[in-house]
């Protein structure tokens, strides 16, 4: 099976925050592992050049310039995408793709992927969650329950570094974290008035990947306390938030075990039609477009939901002239994402006394609270949402001035203005056939592929659900006494959520799902899918954690399948 | 005095600036735009604006020395849309003519007194969509950033840390802050 040296033990595609999860694993349980990027290295510390910049130090002060915005307009509608972090994204005209419906493809092709410049949320899922489809009709039952994926939670904060508070609620499990900041007074002020009117919402401390009291784990990670910069898209000095740079690589290369092969992009997985197996991959030299071939007895796809679903879609075989492990049909299909095109904000006069001190790169959360324990709306499923108050910094008169006056003005800084609130939604969709990726017939990328194309769309439910929203939080955010309420529906493409899961489920049934409770294609069963694709519905928690937690039990129990030779 | 400025004063003394042909070598904007059309004369024009729209002293350096004309000029450079690039060009133009008309004298050559007052108009005429409107409130609103994102002032005026410290906290009484 090929020469030596392209041989190895497994092989993870893709290094960003799940791919590095499943190297870590294979590595540190001593598989000789290589682990396939696409893109170019980006070495902790080394290769953060923007970290200690200086706002002033920006030629531009943030703005991205005209030409590449005007070229890359997609790219270019995500928060992030300034010119602090602008090296991390990918561009639009770096890998195009085709938009039947239009959708928002926020990407970032490099080791870390978009681990790197992610907002380092991390919600647990819940049984609410796992139940949903089964409950509500929709997809297919999930394969999994809360238990099943509690120990690998618990796994991945402890050492990814988690902070929060025990909040024991069951809509949101409690998980292993290091302390939590401090939420404001307009903060705890909002949470007391919500839990007086209703038994059932609860205004917590949103989680997040930040080290706030580093325990040894994190120390001989290298990695230190979180300093609340609030730049960590620019890759963290202090190593103060999680992501797979500073952690899971480095961890995984420390073993000896791991082969890092950058600017190799996966094309396809090799099946082999009498083992009736996968046997490897193919790879295309992102420079070079040399093709070569890699060897090894387990293969974890986590290229991002969407280049998975591309990778197995384009991995045909006598056996699967649809995609890989496609028997169902429906790779590509029941693709789906969150809602997030919906927000309010609004002032509050109260509390002027008092203030805040410092930076704190999380803020507040409300994990859903329609349709958890029943059907009570006339729309299926629900949202979480964010919540965040701090004072304002007013900014000093211009208007009509100019010269010493202006000047004066300028100089006269008022300390603090009102607080200002705000929450945004984050709506659970509805997985549903008639939303898919599938492949170009006519165009293919520079290295040979199908470009992807997107078919995606928001459905009435999730109209419905951005009205529920407005309602709902304009009257709590009235009972709170905040006044100048605004909503918003920015009608955002789907995708610029950067919550794209789907096209490869899990589920129980070959015949209607691709992957078993195991994350294997079911009928090919030496390939795992654990990052965003792998997902038969969405609930409203930020995904990540979730799939890091997917990833690290499936690598675990591929290695025990391995031992036992049933690979 | 080099010889080229003392070319280019001699130029403003006899002829005054709509009149200086553009490819006249000793016209060329010392700083370098990429899209932006500037003349020599246009230069100096934005830079006097800027220090006009923010002054020198008050115990804070003035546009002048936070070099606020080669701000606004890179912002427009690499910033602004190619329509946005000549609404900025053709204002300039706009401002020097309507300037020398006002005052009988080019914007450069008018007293500190002029220039405010020129200002003011300008302040009342912002609400107007032509392009001297565009290039005013262009210039006016990157210069007020060359001052508001400079590192003075941002760690003296608004005492920007950029590692805080891991400490934060919710609920402070206003003006007992670190
Ligand atoms: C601005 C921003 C904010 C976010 N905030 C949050 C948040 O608060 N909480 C949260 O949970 N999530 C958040 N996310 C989403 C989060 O980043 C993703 O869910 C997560 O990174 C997905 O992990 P992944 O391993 O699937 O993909 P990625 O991290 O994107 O990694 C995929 C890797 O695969 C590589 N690759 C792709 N195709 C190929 C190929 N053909 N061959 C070889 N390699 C390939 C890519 O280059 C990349 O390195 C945010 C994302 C962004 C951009």
């Amino acid at each position: 099976m090929g020469d030596t040296k392209n041989s190895f033990e497994a092989i993870v595609i893709g290094s960003g925050m799940s791919g590095g999860w499943a190297a870590k694993e294979f590595c540190e349980k001593g598989l000789k592992t290589l682990l396939l990027e696409r893109g170019r290295q980006v070495e902790h510390l080394k290769d953060y050049p923007t970290t200690n910049m200086q706002p002033w130090e920006f030629k531009h002060r943030g703005q991205v310039p005209y030409t590449i915005s005007k070229d890359n307009p997609v790219i270019s509608r995500c928060y992030a995408y300034k010119e602090d972090a602008m090296h991390f994204f990918t561009k639009d005209t770096e890998h195009p793709y085709e938009q039947e419906k239009p959708f928002d493809w926020i990407r970032g092709y490099q080791v870390g992927g978009k681990s790197i410049m992610w907002a380092r949320q991390t919600q647990r899922w819940s049984d609410f969650d796992f139940e949903g489809p089964a409950r509500d009709g929709f997809a297919v039952d999930w394969p999994i329950r809360y238990k099943d994926l509690a120990p690998w939670y618990s796994y991945v904060e402890k050492f990814a570094g988690i902070s929060g508070n025990k909040d024991g609620l069951d809509t949101l499990p409690d998980g292993e974290f290091l302390p939590a900041w401090e939420l404001t007074c307009v903060e705890n002020h909002f949470k007391d008035i919500v839990s007086k009117n209703y038994a059932d919402r609860h205004v917590i401390y949103a989680r997040c990947a930040h080290v706030t009291s580093p325990e040894p784990i994190h120390i001989e990670q290298g990695r230190g306390q979180c300093q609340t910069r609030n730049l960590c898209q620019r890759g963290c000095p202090f190593g103060g938030y999680f992501n797979a740079n500073s952690t899971t690589i480095p961890w995984a290369q420390k073993t000896g075990n791991l082969t890092l092969r950058t600017d190799a992009v996966v094309h396809s997985i090799i099946f082999d039609d009498t083992t009736q197996k996968a046997t490897g991959v193919r790879i295309i030299d992102a420079h070079t477009k040399q093709t070569t071939e890699y060897f090894a007895p387990v293969i974890f796809v986590n290229a991002g939901a969407i280049n998975t679903n591309l990778i197995l879609l384009n991995s045909v075989s006598k056996r699967f002239p649809n995609g890989l492990g496609n028997d169902a049909g429906i790779l590509g299909k029941y693709f789906a994402f969150h809602n997030y095109r919906a927000r309010i904000t609004a002032e509050y006069d109260g509390m002027l006394e008092s203030t805040t001190e410092g930076g704190r790169p999380t803020g507040a959360y409300m994990p859903r609270f329609r349709n958890v324990h029943k059907q009570e709306t006339d729309f299926l499923r629900g949202y979480a949402t964010t919540f965040s108050a701090g004072r304002q910094t007013i900014d000093p008169v211009i208007d009509g001035l100019a010269g010493e006056e202006l000047k004066r003005s300028l100089l006269n800084v008022q300390k603090t203005g009102r607080w200002s609130v705000g929450s945004q939604c984050m709506g659970e969709t509805i997985p549903k056939i008639t939303n898919y990726v599938s492949l170009s017939e006519s165009k293919k990328d520079e290295w040979g592929m199908p470009l992807i194309n997107f078919s995606v769309a928001y459905d009435d439910n999730d109209e419905k659900m951005i009205k529920d929203f407005f309602q709902q939080y304009t009257e709590m955010y009235t009972k709170a006494g905040f006044t100048n309420i605004k909503v918003s529906d920015s009608k955002q493409a789907p995708g610029l959520d950067i919550h794209e899961m789907g096209g490869v489920r899990m589920g129980k049934d070959p015949k209607t799902s691709l992957l078993n409770e195991w994350n294997q294609l079911h009928a090919c069963k030496n390939v795992f899918v654990t990052d965003g694709a792998c997902m038969t519905s969405t609930s409203t928690q930020n995904p990540s954690l979730t799939y890091m937690a997917l990833t690290a039990r499936a690598a675990n129990h591929a290695v025990e399948l391995l031992k036992k030779g049933e690979l | 005095m080099n010889r080229r400025s003392a070319i280019r004063n001699a130029v403003l003394f006899s002829a005054g600036i709509v009149l200086i042909p553009s490819c006249m070598e000793d016209n060329k904007a010392i700083f370098q735009t990429k899209n932006i059309k500037l003349t020599g004369s246009g230069e100096r024009t934005l830079q006097l604006l800027c220090d006009s729209i923010l002054p020198a002293g008050n115990s804070f350096p003035g546009a002048g020395e936070l070099k606020a004309h080669e701000f606004v000029l890179t912002m427009m450079d690499d910033c602004a849309s190619p329509e946005d690039q000549a609404k900025f060009s053709d204002g300039l133009a706009a401002f020097e003519t309507r300037s020398q008309t006002t005052t009988g004298q080019i914007f450069t050559k008018n007293s500190p007194e002029q220039r405010q007052n020129f200002l003011v108009t300008l302040e009342k005429n912002k609400a107007a969509n032509d392009n001297l409107a565009f290039f005013y409130n262009s210039t006016k609103h990157f210069t007020v950033q060359a001052m508001t994102s400079s590192k003075k002032y941002m760690t003296e005026i608004r005492k920007y840390k950029m590692v805080p410290g891991p400490h934060f906290k919710g609920c402070v009484p206003v003006g007992n802050q670190v």
